[in-house]
């Protein structure tokens, strides 16, 4: 039977039967109606900014950071695989704590539905693709060949370790305002034009795109996404009274529900957001010490704000600033990690009681201006440390009980980790001339000529070298 | 239609088209309006013997054509924009028949009832309704390429650089989409029987 359907499905059988489908002309209201659209979309630029303030802003962060290598390295209290949990010299009794929702009023519930999906436009299928002079906000390594790398114009998405990429083209309103990847298909992408915002989700890697408006104008051009999970998450925005207006999604962004305002504990500043939190600055932002002060953390976008009680150090006074760098990480079990500094050292804090208590993991001495930027890392169980000091990588793999350090060399940059030993960041090459007192040039920048270069670590941070060498 | 967009873009000298595609991809509307008015009727063409219908088609249609539109600036050789162009109305055929798939298999019953009696399969091969529907069995990819081989009658290296594979992968799955084609006939009589 095949053989004869073969014999028979001739070239002119195909080609008659694709003109029978192709047969008849475009609808007389299609042209007017894309000429009608374009005047409302805005154009891409077509050029991107090769020195951009972001990088210029963490260029000099890593100058600073680069000529302090030796006196951090230095003053590391840890050494090999020893246990680095410390009781903290004054633990916050559970009774201190106060853990009340913040007032929130909800407004009529509007379920606003996703548009059609728009069109995938893959600008660059698999190809390589050169990072140095783009300016970008974060990788993403999600597996050891699955990665993202988020540029301000763009999502970019390998499927190979990073030897060719793909521009997954989010369909955008106007500028992009932030974006969020969450795994290895999904990420989110906020835009806003005028008094509306787009948030645009993909679940199959940027293959395809599906866009939800919301009648909210971004204020100060600031989108707040945050994900829990490919399903659940918000999106938040400033209101003109300061507070946030919240809007949730249990499906992924396909439809988003009830806008809820939600109020700002003490109608304190937003200190920062990511792994799912947000978290209220009392600390370096107002001149105040925190330590009479609730540690306020959010985990649904902002309308509601629990209360805890912020880690106290041996190595700083009661009464002296201090404020929370890198991400706090929160597991569904009720253990919190975060760091705080009071610009000289950075500490790292671990509570298991959902931040009654607290014990301090180590103290890392910081450069002069203070230590910035902590990040973290966690694959279920393993979790990694590490900041723009140049210390030693510290790295978990029993949900931050235990902790290691890793001697080898030291990056600064905020890393994103697929497993303990294979990672990646963005390492800054510096334009000015090298500080005296360097101990050793920088080995990936071509004589200060690149404005980043993306880098990879498979074993544990010991060795870095150029993603693709 | 073919020979009235093949007119229409006769009368566009190549450097003047060139110099249209400049002035959309700096934001003029006229010009793009221009452009548009060249390639929409190969465009929605393509889309719809890739999708099969018109209101796909013409969804498709209008979304590529609006994404050009946002990323033209991003296109260097205005030589290249057909290609370009094509590839974004295939991208876009792909989303819609993606979604449409996310559809269906929402909307099929299990009882489904396949039990019509089938004409013989000599026949159908000359059928071309039933060749249709035997296409509508395969992915996006392999319409794409059958559509862009058989009714565009593109060369191998256009439509290698429109989907952005090498010409000796597209050959192959040139075949290999013939041959998904000629196993959907198959399964499209069975299917009636």
């Amino acid at each position: 039977m095949t053989s004869n359907v073969d014999r028979q499905l001739s070239d002119a059988a195909i080609e008659r039967m694709l003109r029978a489908r192709a047969a008849g002309a475009p609808p007389v209201e299609l042209a007017p109606t894309i000429a009608a659209l374009a005047r409302e979309v805005v154009q891409r630029p077509a050029a991107r900014s090769t020195i951009p303030g972001l990088r210029r802003g963490r260029g000099a962060l890593l100058l600073v950071a680069a000529t302090l290598v030796t006196g951090t390295i230095v003053g590391v209290t840890i050494v090999g695989n020893r246990d680095l949990s410390v009781p903290s010299e004054r633990p916050v009794a559970p009774a201190e704590l106060s853990a009340s929702p913040a007032s929130s009023v909800a407004v009529p519930s509007v379920v606003v539905p996703a548009a059609v999906p728009s069109p995938s436009v893959v600008q660059s299928v698999g190809a390589p693709h050169d990072f140095s002079a783009e300016a970008w906000s974060g990788p993403h390594l999600i597996t050891d060949e699955i990665g993202w790398v988020v540029t301000v114009a763009s999502l970019y998405r390998t499927t190979d370790g990073g030897r060719t990429w793909t521009d997954t083209a989010p369909p955008h309103d106007g500028p992009i305002t932030e974006q969020a990847v969450v795994d290895a298909d999904t990420a989110f992408v906020a835009s806003s034009q005028g008094s509306s915002s787009a948030i645009a989700a993909t679940h199959d890697g940027g293959a395809s795109w599906s866009v939800a408006s919301l009648p909210v104008e971004a204020r100060f051009g600031l989108t707040l996404l945050l994900f829990h999970s490919p399903l659940v998450g918000s999106v938040s925005f400033y209101r003109q009274d300061d507070r946030l207006q919240v809007y949730r999604t249990t499906d992924g962004g396909a439809t988003f529900e009830s806008p809820t305002i939600g109020s700002i504990p003490g109608r304190e500043k937003l200190a920062g957001r990511g792994n799912g939190v947000m978290w209220l600055n009392l600390g370096k932002a107002d001149n105040r010490p925190f330590d009479n002060d609730h540690l306020w953390m959010s985990s649904d976008g902002g309308a509601t704000w629990q209360a805890r009680r912020f880690p106290v150090a041996r190595w700083v006074r009661a009464d002296e600033l201090k404020w929370i760098v890198g991400t706090p990480l929160i597991s569904g079990d009720g253990r919190i990690v975060l760091a705080i500094s009071n610009g000289d050292r950075t500490g790292l804090f671990r509570s298991d009681d959902d931040g009654r208590t607290w014990q301090e993991l180590t103290a890392v001495p910081a450069p002069p201006g203070g230590s910035r930027n902590a990040t973290y890392r966690v694959t279920d169980t393993d979790w990694v440390y590490t900041d723009e000091s140049g210390a030693p990588l510290l790295t978990s793999d029993d949900a931050g009980h235990h902790w290691r350090a890793l001697m080898g060399d030291q990056i600064n940059g905020s890393d994103s980790y697929a497993s303990p030993t294979h990672a990646w960041t963005f390492h800054g090459c510096s334009r000015k001339p090298r500080p005296f007192g360097t101990r050793r040039p920088d080995p990936w920048c071509d004589g200060n000529t690149l404005a980043s270069l993306l880098l990879e670590t498979t074993d544990g941070g010991r060795s870095w070298h150029p993603l693709g060498q | 239609m073919i020979e009235r967009a093949s007119a229409l873009a006769a009368r566009v000298p190549a450097e003047s088209r060139s110099d249209l595609i400049r002035a959309a991809s700096r934001g003029d509307g006229d010009a793009f309006q221009q452009v548009v008015a060249t390639q929409l009727d190969r465009s929605y063409r393509t889309a719809k013997a890739i999708l099969g219908n018109e209101e796909d088609a013409r969804d498709a249609t209008q979304d590529a054509f609006v994404s050009a539109w946002r990323d033209l600036a991003a296109l260097r050789d205005p030589a290249q924009f057909d290609a370009w162009l094509q590839r974004i109305v295939v991208n876009a055929c792909r989303t819609i028949l993606r979604r449409r798939a996310r559809v269906r298999e929402i909307r099929l019953e299990p009882s489904f009832d396949r039990g019509d009696a089938a004409p013989a399969l000599q026949d159908q091969v000359g059928d071309t309704d039933v060749l249709s529907r035997a296409f509508d069995r395969l992915d996006a990819d392999k319409r794409s390429i059958l559509v862009l081989h058989h009714l565009e009658h593109q060369p191998l290296a256009s439509i290698a650089a429109t989907l952005g594979i090498p010409v000796g992968t597209l050959k192959w799955r040139l075949a290999d989409a013939r041959g998904a084609l000629a196993r959907a006939l198959v399964a499209e009589g069975g299917a009636r029987r």
